[in-house]
């Protein structure tokens, strides 16, 4: 889901408002270029449905207060309005709804297999034995892998996700990530269910994607405490009973997988961006439930970075910078 | 009671039976509450018998009708108390730990106009309990003896946890608070937010 109107708080700062929105708008960029398109990605624009479910103790309509003020194109949809436009939600479990309009979805697996095959084509290499160790060579880094290949590099870029910790550390740097799990199940039902990427933030940041025609990307999860990668009875069974109270006719669709992962989560939200300490290397990560939203900007930034640009966009990335003081993580209660 | 750079935190004696009946009562009645608290939390367990004892006082025949009245009746006992240190090692260990790591959200705390806490031992609660009012944090025994450095476990996937905070103590603990649909923790009733 690319969508920074449901993934901004107006606790965070403005900077981060303004990373979202130009990473978003950088996806147009990034997708109509010679390495793909954005059918092969299954990128396309999408309203977002942000549901203020009954289960919720607070009402999401006070975000209308601050929303449209920070460019959000967004209405506030009571219940009839809902029913009127997605008439497979519920209003028994619906109370109104925020509708978000010019934002996107993109297929994650789709883009990193597109990728992956534009990096070979260019000459890119892939090393899947791991990395064990960091040496110095000269002024120069040499990266050591599993199956014992040495790469030696000028500058190198630590973007190993919610493993960027464990990363640094093999080159001396700290970068202080939570790892949050999140699960997702997939679901096989009928076409065209929603018209919308209905967002339910109850908890965790729960939502239903339809990805393709009748195949569904449900969940999820934010876990702090469970450091595996097993789907569990306590979450997708919440997940599924709210996706059946708020899409009634899914309670037929059918389950065809479920997976988890791991969001690398910083202790103030942001991300980590930049040259570390050590000018060879750069950091890209801490991104949190913006992973995808962000990756393609964030290795335009990167790249300005090694090449010594003004930022893409004239972004200002000072509260992203690595060695930001960060606080101990403190957050253990899951959410879903 | 420490000071200079930390956030002041008491060290209280136990909880008095009469009070702990109050808190096995408030568990019971909220169980629920309770029992989600520490299914959000695993690995965090507290002791079977502790969970046991809860369960069997839920599935007696309650008076709810009262619990109102008892809460007040503990908040007014437990204002009048003067904090006074168990020199219990482990408890005053806790104490120290908390009071430097609440230090951190010092800006927090006091725009939720909390500016102090005292730290009860409370034999009778499952989970960590706050007493608006008295300020109380009450701690199970499980959660004041063998507080880790780190609760993130490790693993294979992820050996080394990420450093973490005892504040996790007091921010989510449950309100004593009685006739609502459900209970918040500390965090939510202050508005305070946790991380950064």
């Amino acid at each position: 889901m690319l969508t920074p109107a449901c993934e901004y708080d107006p606790w965070m700062c403005r900077q981060f408002l303004d990373l979202l929105k130009s990473g978003l708008s950088y996806y147009k960029t990034f997708l109509h270029s010679d390495w793909t398109t954005p059918e092969q990605v299954d990128y396309r624009s999408s309203e977002f449905t942000l549901t203020d479910l009954g289960e919720s103790e607070e009402s999401l309509r006070d975000r209308m207060d601050w929303m449209p003020g920070l460019g959000f194109d967004c209405d506030w949809w009571d219940t009839s309005e809902v029913c009127a436009r997605e008439p497979h939600l519920s209003p028994t479990a619906v109370r109104g709804a925020i509708r978000i309009r010019n934002e996107a979805v993109v297929n994650p697996i789709a883009l990193w297999e597109e990728m992956g095959r534009a990096m070979a084509a260019r000459g890119g290499k892939t090393y899947s034995e791991g990395l064990v160790g960091v040496e110095e060579q000269g002024e120069r880094v040499s990266l050591v892998t599993g199956g014992g290949v040495q790469v030696v590099a000028d500058r190198v870029v630590l973007a190993a996700g919610a493993w960027t910790a464990d990363v640094a550390r093999l080159a001396g740097l700290e970068v202080p990530l939570c790892p949050a799990k999140g699960q997702m199940v997939l679901l096989r039902g009928t076409p065209h269910a929603i018209g919308s990427v209905v967002f339910m933030p109850t908890g965790g940041c729960g939502s239903i994607v339809e990805r393709r025609p009748g195949s569904y990307v449900v969940g999820t999860s934010e876990e702090y405490l469970v450091p595996d990668e097993h789907n569990t009875a306590g979450v997708v069974g919440t997940v599924l009973s709210r996706l059946c109270g708020v899409v009634p006719d899914a309670a037929h669709w059918r389950i065809e997988g479920m997976w988890a992962g791991f969001r690398p989560m910083t202790s103030d939200e942001l991300p980590v961006l930049g040259v570390a300490d050590d000018r060879r290397f750069l950091v890209a990560t801490g991104h949190h439930r913006n992973g995808i939203l962000l990756a393609p900007l964030t290795g335009r930034l990167i790249a300005d970075a090694v090449n010594g640009d003004v930022p893409f966009d004239g972004l200002d990335l000072s509260p992203f910078r690595y060695g930001r003081p960060l606080r101990p993580h403190a957050r253990f209660a899951a959410k879903y | 009671m420490t000071h200079l750079a930390t956030f002041p935190i008491e060290d209280a004696a136990p909880l008095p039976a009469a009070d702990g009946d109050v808190l096995l009562r408030w568990t019971s009645f909220y169980l629920r509450d309770c029992e989600k608290w520490l299914v959000r939390r695993h690995p965090l367990a507290p002791p079977a018998d502790l969970l046991a004892r809860a369960r069997r006082r839920h599935a007696q025949p309650h008076d709810d009708t009262s619990l109102s009245g008892a809460l007040a009746s503990l908040t007014r006992r437990r204002a009048r108390i003067r904090a006074r240190g168990t020199g219990d090692g482990a408890h005053s260990a806790l104490v120290d730990r908390l009071s430097h790591d609440l230090a951190l959200y010092s800006a927090s705390l006091s725009a939720g106009e909390l500016h102090k806490v005292r730290v009860v031992p409370a034999g009778s609660a499952i989970v960590p309990l706050f007493l608006p009012g008295p300020d109380e944090l009450f701690l199970p025994p499980y959660l004041m003896s063998d507080i880790p450095e780190n609760l993130f476990p490790a693993d294979s996937l992820f050996p080394e946890p990420p450093k973490a905070t005892t504040s996790w103590l007091l921010f989510q603990s449950l309100v004593l608070v009685a006739d609502r649909p459900r209970i918040p923790t500390l965090a939510s009733f202050y508005d305070i937010r946790e991380s950064d």
